[in-house]
């Protein structure tokens, strides 16, 4: 009885690694390159790790809400660009506009574009896939017809704005309560646990009375506040809205979100393991820089990951099934 | 008698895929607690009258009359309202999801404007609804449904309709794929839904999967009901024996 019990435990306590793995491998990985790179382990670089990482994790947890849903958002990117252009442009043209106010802007426009998403893709039924690539390109496009094809620097914009971004304390510390909001969102309440059903299985939660099309639309709103509020953090972290913003978060949100534990057929993960994802995205980047490897060789950095992040995702996928086989 | 007017009552069904004449006319009744043994081949239009009823499909032409009035279902949605369950096992669970969010799926426990779920009430009312099944799985509404096995898998739907208090369960080939066990372990919620006074369709190719707990037969053939007599006093080789016999005046 003590044995079985004992065996039980085990499990219990395997299954928790596997279920939270981002979490131990991003403490893992970050020893391993801390010993080829001891800079990396001192505290203040640690800060600026997990600070340097919070816009992308916003971005993050945009593509981690469709993937749940098993849907691909492909404009993540575009939607942190355009939502930062457009916020950028109306408060560098209208110095009156109201300072404090100033942070709703690009979560606005950035609900506004996933609101644009969503409709095709839940009232219209159109594939995920191909409205987000249409609207990728148009939102990139749209980005640098509002910038007129300039960045727009720091010192146009209203100091408070960039507050979120540039201070490191409340950077880090708004994004873990946004975060911990939308998993709340996610897990325990109505909306968001019809929104798992949904990614698991489309036709069931439609039997069963969820309204498909409304849940995609949700979807895609929430993930483009979450697109937005990416643009408002990267805004204040550079401290400039550059005519590249955005243009290279789709594949580091995709795979984070993987390595973080959504499975691609949706339905399963948490935003909180998600976040784990980010760091262990951060670190491998910060790794990168010390090196002073080039921004071309970084993209291959980032194809290559994205397939170890699917590899990795599903032989997590087996090891826990055969583990919850046993209970 | 109230038990004169039929809980459900169809008139004179058609319905049309393209060129196929799929339902010719099809009569049916079923009275409140009774469990109808719809039986027929492939293609004979049994899962089609269920999917009429069950809102998935709409007929072609015909009347359906619910407790004596007069009503159209026109999706899955109105035939809920209605308290018509369905289980077709394999579209109605989400495989990801745990039991008890399953049983409750489109109908969870919440409460205030946020809808706050109240996750230890469901894993109660799962656990209890669950046990009434006799389900081993009981002890566990935390577990993924996809660990189930098939007769564990029609429990949950069968506890879904008990607990939500459905008049009328389809149960569409339930015992289809199961061992020896699991079609005992079904037949069993059967005659639980006959306790809890639940009207039950019960469709399957084969006389004797649903000979036991059905107290009447009804047999499709190419569309048109052949047959429709109570069980009561009669073997099951007797019935076998008359369904072979209509067959055949059809046939000729």
């Amino acid at each position: 009885m003590v044995k079985a019990n004992f065996s039980q435990l085990k499990t219990q306590v395997a299954l928790f690694f596997i279920e939270n793995t981002a979490w131990p491998l991003f403490i893992m990985i970050y020893f391993v390159l801390g010993l080829i790179r001891p800079v990396l382990l001192s505290f203040e670089f640690m800060k600026y790790v997990i600070y340097v990482t919070v816009p992308l994790g916003f971005a993050i947890t945009a593509q981690a809400i469709c993937l749940i849903a098993r849907a691909l958002d492909l404009s993540v990117g575009s939607i942190v660009g355009l939502s930062a252009a457009v916020a950028g442009v109306i408060l560098m043209d209208y110095p009156g506009f109201p300072a404090e106010l100033s942070f709703f802007l690009p979560i606005v426009v950035g609900m506004l574009c996933g609101m644009f998403n969503g409709f095709f893709i839940g009232y219209l039924k159109l594939n995920p896939f191909v409205v987000t690539l249409a609207t990728m390109m148009a939102f990139q496009g749209l980005k640098i017809i509002v910038l007129r094809g300039f960045t727009i620097p720091g010192s146009y914009l209203p100091e408070i704005y960039m507050l979120p971004g540039s201070d490191i304390g409340m950077s880090m510390l708004s994004f873990a309560i946004f975060l911990i909001i939308i998993w709340f969102f996610l897990r325990h309440t109505k909306p968001g646990i019809h929104i798992y059903g949904l990614g698991g299985n489309p036709d069931a939660a439609a039997m069963m009375g969820i309204d498909p099309r409304k849940m995609y639309f949700i979807v895609f709103t929430l993930s483009g506040v979450f697109a937005g509020l990416s643009g408002l953090y990267y805004t204040g972290f550079n401290r400039s809205v550059p005519v590249t913003l955005g243009n290279q978060i789709l594949f580091p949100s995709f795979a984070a979100a993987v390595i973080g534990g959504i499975p691609l057929q949706g339905g399963r993960g948490s935003v909180l393991n998600v976040a784990g994802g980010a760091l262990l995205l951060g670190i491998v980047e910060a790794f990168l820089v010390t090196f002073a490897i080039s921004p071309e060789a970084r993209i291959v950095g980032y194809g290559i990951l994205v397939l170890i992040a699917v590899v990795v995702n599903q032989a997590r996928e087996s090891m826990r099934d055969s583990l919850l086989r046993r209970l | 008698m109230a038990d004169d007017v039929p809980l459900l009552e169809m008139r004179n069904i058609h319905k049309f895929y393209g060129r196929v004449h799929a339902l010719k006319g099809v009569d049916f009744k079923i009275y409140e607690g009774e469990i109808v043994g719809l039986i027929g081949d492939n293609g004979a239009g049994k899962s089609t009258l269920a999917k009429i009823i069950a809102g998935v499909i709409r007929k072609d032409m015909g009347e359906i009359y619910w407790k004596g009035k007069k009503v159209e279902i026109k999706s899955v949605h109105d035939a809920r309202k209605l308290g018509i369950e369905m289980a077709f096992q394999e579209q109605a669970l989400v495989d990801s999801l745990d039991l008890a969010l399953n049983l409750f799926l489109g109908r969870e426990i919440a409460s205030g404007a946020l809808k706050v779920l109240n996750y230890k009430k469901m894993y109660e009312e799962t656990k209890k609804a669950l046990k009434t099944l006799g389900l081993k799985i009981a002890e566990n509404p935390k577990r993924e449904i996809r660990f189930c096995s098939g007769g564990e898998r029609q429990g949950v739907v069968i506890a879904r309709a008990m607990y939500f208090k459905s008049k009328l369960v389809i149960l569409d080939e339930p015992t289809r794929n199961l061992s020896v066990a699991g079609e005992r372990m079904v037949l069993n919620f059967v005659k639980n839904l006959k306790k809890e006074n639940i009207s039950c369709i019960f469709i399957t190719h084969a006389l004797r999967h649903v000979y036991e707990v059905s107290d009447r037969i009804v047999v499709l053939a190419s569309g048109v009901k052949i047959l429709d007599i109570p069980k009561i006093g009669r073997s099951l080789e007797e019935l076998e024996d008359i369904i072979m016999k209509s067959s055949a005046m059809v046939a000729e």
